[in-house]
């Protein structure tokens, strides 16, 4: 086996080790207190209960959904920046988060997901369909980066001003409040309901894009050189944009909008793939779900009376880091 | 002396009397106006309807008012200063809270203006329909008010088995309401221990649900939810919610009736003990 | 032998007539030069070629429509070079020069890791490989890109200026690796500006201009005088010095 091969798979199944790690780590991390004991319930013994109940209906929904909106971001991350070959592109700095984001508070708080509960992350995929098509229009193809961030800032201002506007006109008196936690989003009492409306459209985007990682390499020679290596590249956009659209939409429907991870998570992995964009990709969803599972925990572990919202933290860490990408990045602004 | 200056004495004595004078001797307020919601519905149980010229437009809520009925026909305010002013008012009342850029303007223009603080426990609610029943002249009634009170209120001590049983309170979005609130009092007065406020935490503030469950509460108290979709009321219906409370009884009270401390805060105590009562057969 | 060939090409791009009813074809073991000045139409007919490129008109590939040949399929025999080739991510050497390969699948391919070899060896890329791409020379990432299209080991090989702005010593060597591909059975097409090349390496030379095919044949019968001024609107020298024929420009008409 070649180098770089031998430290793809030791990458692959460090990752892989951690995210157990994490997401064990996660069901165990909460203000009451659950331990081991209380899972005795799974194996049959006496259960104590009300632990066996805080495990399996809040801890539980929780780290599944921690672990798959994470890996949704660090994937569908590391493949629109294969696709626009350009390294600050993500769900949340193009505008797609904000737009599912927009989309999904539409289908709440008209009451649309009260009478159909699917139309919560058919609304956040609808969001995200518009926004991926919107940035083509406006930054499509070899752009520049400042382009891309423009288009970005626009769709993101605008998705965000919209929801303000839904929120404000909504009769919910708790409108102002419930804001936060679709912009900056939040794991906070998720139950398995949330986890069977964003799941299943979440796997289905996750095939199609990991599907992508042979027309990503080729697209590193540009987009002529990847349809003359046989590569049909409007239905390589298609599967972008659904698989896309599939995965984050659903996961900001269910999570609200959390940002940087996708930009992030393949930042500091790529080096480990030899900037393979196909290697990248699932290497990316181990890691975004590794980095969200534990913002999630540190978030639990925080002495804050009020849990703080998941996406101050990725922000925390993802603002800076996009900055310093923008300063490395300079020359190609001008 | 000159008639002229004794007339001036006697009209600066006259003056000093109202002023300072028993509430009895000066005339009674006629163009009330309120811009709180709680003074709101604590005049609707006080005063003369044609005393009253205007009440914020809170009082109108279903959700937030236990006064609707008594409210329709009078004019209700966004509580601008604009809108105040052409009533020519002789008497504001206003909450700790109320706009204080308001406030000054209407001082400015010689409005009286009473600010009534919160009520959060029984003794406050007394103190309070005393106080604003002075203010508009009508001593008397404020007292008749408290007797009324007192009788709506079950009776304080043995009204359950010790140890008291645990009520949780669950607002929207996870909050509770601990020690000093006037739903903490609410929850003492009609025989239980407050949940929130055995776990520690003083005033309104989130309550985790994994604590709500892990500590097995014997009543779960909750507002009515909004008609409207809210994640508020999602988390109401959380499956971990549902499961631990299977059994146990579960009563929803308006929020009128303890959003502010009025005579319908008794109401909320008296279905409480009742909804235990029932429960425990 | 496979043949490539078009009859009656004709592009439109934005209302703008390009290629105008071009016939011509190409088989393995030819190497064919496209000449012609600016905006002649070379990289659309090259693109076509490739298809890459909407069109009417006919395009074959052993008498098969192109548009009808599946695009994996087509991309096994058609190896694309294109102008302004880029290397977007600092991968190694031999792993962008493995791309080539990706028309063969990852399962099937038992030539794969030989052709990528030869490949690396025939553009004096070996000591190299390990390098990311993005911190080479300008001849160095054009040696690796045409490296990538041999890997692929196509029948027929269009490469789009391949050779510009290259130093004079990776031009000849670009020039004799695509000429030793022809010699081995392919079919290279190569766009040049530089007249002198097309005349040393290419034994038939197709000059566009304006659109269609002004010229086709042996290099003699194409850079004519006539051709030069009608076509380029300049006069130059010709001449053979050691066997090697050069053309020079000399002077605007």
């Amino acid at each position: 086996m070649t180098s770089s091969k031998r430290r793809y798979v030791l990458g692959i199944s460090g990752l892989t080790t951690l995210a157990v790690f994490a997401f064990c780590v996660s069901l165990f991390v909460g203000p009451a207190a659950v331990g081991l004991s209380d899972l005795a319930g799974f194996f049959g013994s006496a259960p104590s209960e009300t632990g066996w109940l805080i495990f399996s209906e809040i801890r539980l929904p929780r780290a599944i959904l921690g672990f798959a909106v994470g890996a949704t971001l660090g994937l569908s991350g590391a493949a629109l920046q294969g696709y626009l070959r350009n390294p600050l592109a993500e769900p949340g700095i193009i505008g797609v988060t904000a737009s599912a984001a927009l989309f999904a508070v539409i289908a709440f708080y008209t009451g649309l997901a009260a009478s159909f509960a699917l139309a919560l992350p058919i609304g956040g995929i609808l969001g995200a369909v518009a926004a991926v098509m919107l940035i083509q229009i406006l930054a499509g193809r070899d752009s520049s980066v400042l382009t891309l961030i423009l288009a970005g800032v626009a769709v993101t201002s605008f998705a965000g001003a919209m929801t303000s506007l839904a929120l404000n006109l909504s009769p919910n008196p708790f409108a102002a409040y419930e804001v936060i936690f679709w912009m900056l989003g939040s794991l906070a009492d998720r139950s398995f309901e949330h986890v069977w409306l964003a799941v299943p459209f979440i796997a289905v985007g996750w095939l199609m894009l990991l599907t992508l990682g042979n027309a990503l390499n080729a697209l590193t020679l540009g987009e002529d050189e990847a349809a003359s290596l046989g590569f049909n590249l409007s239905r390589i956009r298609l599967r972008l944009v659904l698989g896309t659209a599939l995965s984050v939409g659903a996961a900001t429907a269910v999570s609200g909008a959390i940002g940087f991870v996708g930009l992030v998570v393949p930042h500091l992995l790529r080096p480990l793939v030899g900037h393979s964009p196909k290697l990248l990709l699932p290497v990316s969803a181990l890691g975004g779900g590794i980095l969200v599972l534990s913002a999630d925990i540190i978030v639990r572990l925080l002495p804050f009376e009020r849990e703080i919202k998941l996406g101050v933290l990725t922000a925390m860490i993802g603002a800076p880091f996009f900055l310093i990408l923008l300063l490395k990045h300079r020359r190609n602004l001008l | 002396m000159t008639f002229r200056r004794a007339a001036d004495i006697g009209a600066a004595a006259l003056a000093a009397l109202v002023f300072f004078g028993s509430p009895a001797w000066a005339a009674k307020p006629a163009r009330i106006v309120s811009l709180n919601l709680c003074t709101d519905q604590l005049l609707l149980s006080l005063a003369p309807r044609e005393n009253i010229a205007a009440l914020s437009f809170l009082v109108a809520d279903p959700i937030s008012s236990a006064y609707t009925a008594e409210a329709r026909g009078i004019k209700l305010l966004r509580g601008q200063a604009e809108e105040i002013l052409p009533l020519k008012p002789d008497l504001v009342f206003a909450g700790l809270f109320t706009t204080p850029a308001t406030i000054r303007i209407l001082k400015r223009f010689g409005i009286p203006v009473v600010t009534v603080q919160a009520a959060t426990n029984f003794a406050t609610i007394e103190r309070n329909i005393n106080l604003v029943a002075r203010a508009i002249g009508f001593p008397e009634r404020g007292k008749k008010l408290i007797e009324k009170l007192r009788e709506t209120l079950p009776p304080e001590s043995g009204t359950h088995a010790k140890p008291r049983p645990i009520a949780a309170l669950l607002w929207a979005n996870g909050f509770s309401s601990g020690r000093g609130t006037l739903s903490h009092a609410v929850i003492e007065r009609a025989g239980f221990r407050n949940l929130a406020s055995l776990l520690g935490q003083p005033g309104t503030h989130v309550l985790p649900m994994e604590r709500l469950v892990e500590q097995g509460p014997d009543i779960l108290v909750i507002g009515h939810p909004s008609p409207y979709p809210s994640l508020a009321n999602k988390l109401l219906l959380h499956p971990a919610l549902r499961a631990a409370f299977k059994a146990k009884p579960r009563i929803a009270i308006g929020d009128g009736l303890w959003l502010c401390g009025t005579p319908a805060t008794a109401r909320a105590v008296r279905l409480l003990s009742d909804k235990w009562k029932e429960a425990s057969k | 032998m496979t043949q490539l060939a078009t009859t009656g090409l004709t592009v439109s791009l934005g209302g703008h007539e390009i290629l105008r009813d071009v016939s011509c074809s190409f088989e393995t073991g030819e190497f064919v030069a496209l000449i012609g000045p600016n905006g002649a139409g070379k990289s659309t007919l090259l693109k076509s070629l490739a298809g890459l490129q909407d069109y009417s008109g006919q395009i074959t590939l052993d008498r098969q429509s192109l548009g009808l040949i599946e695009r994996r399929e087509r991309a096994r025999t058609i190896g694309y070079l294109g102008q302004s080739g880029q290397a977007h991510w600092p991968i190694s050497v031999e792993a962008l020069v493995s791309l080539g390969r990706l028309p063969f699948g990852d399962e099937n391919d038992q030539n794969g890791a030989a052709a990528i070899e030869t490949a690396l060896a025939d553009c004096d890329l070996l000591p190299l490989r390990h390098r990311a791409v993005t911190a080479l020379s300008g001849g160095e990432r054009a040696r690796v890109l045409l490296a990538r299209v041999l890997a692929g080991q196509p029948k027929i090989l269009l490469a789009d200026e391949p050779v510009a702005g290259l130093d004079p010593t990776h031009q000849l060597d670009v020039m004799t690796t695509l000429h030793d591909k022809a010699a081995g059975g392919a079919a290279v097409i190569v766009v040049l500006h530089d007249l002198s090349l097309a005349v040393r390496f290419a034994e038939r030379i197709i000059l566009l201009h304006n659109g269609v095919v002004a010229a086709n044949g042996t290099p003699d019968d194409v850079i004519t005088p006539e051709n030069l001024a009608d076509c380029y609107g300049i006069e130059a020298k010709q001449g053979l010095v050691d066997g090697i024929p050069y053309v020079l420009p000399a002077s605007r008409i």
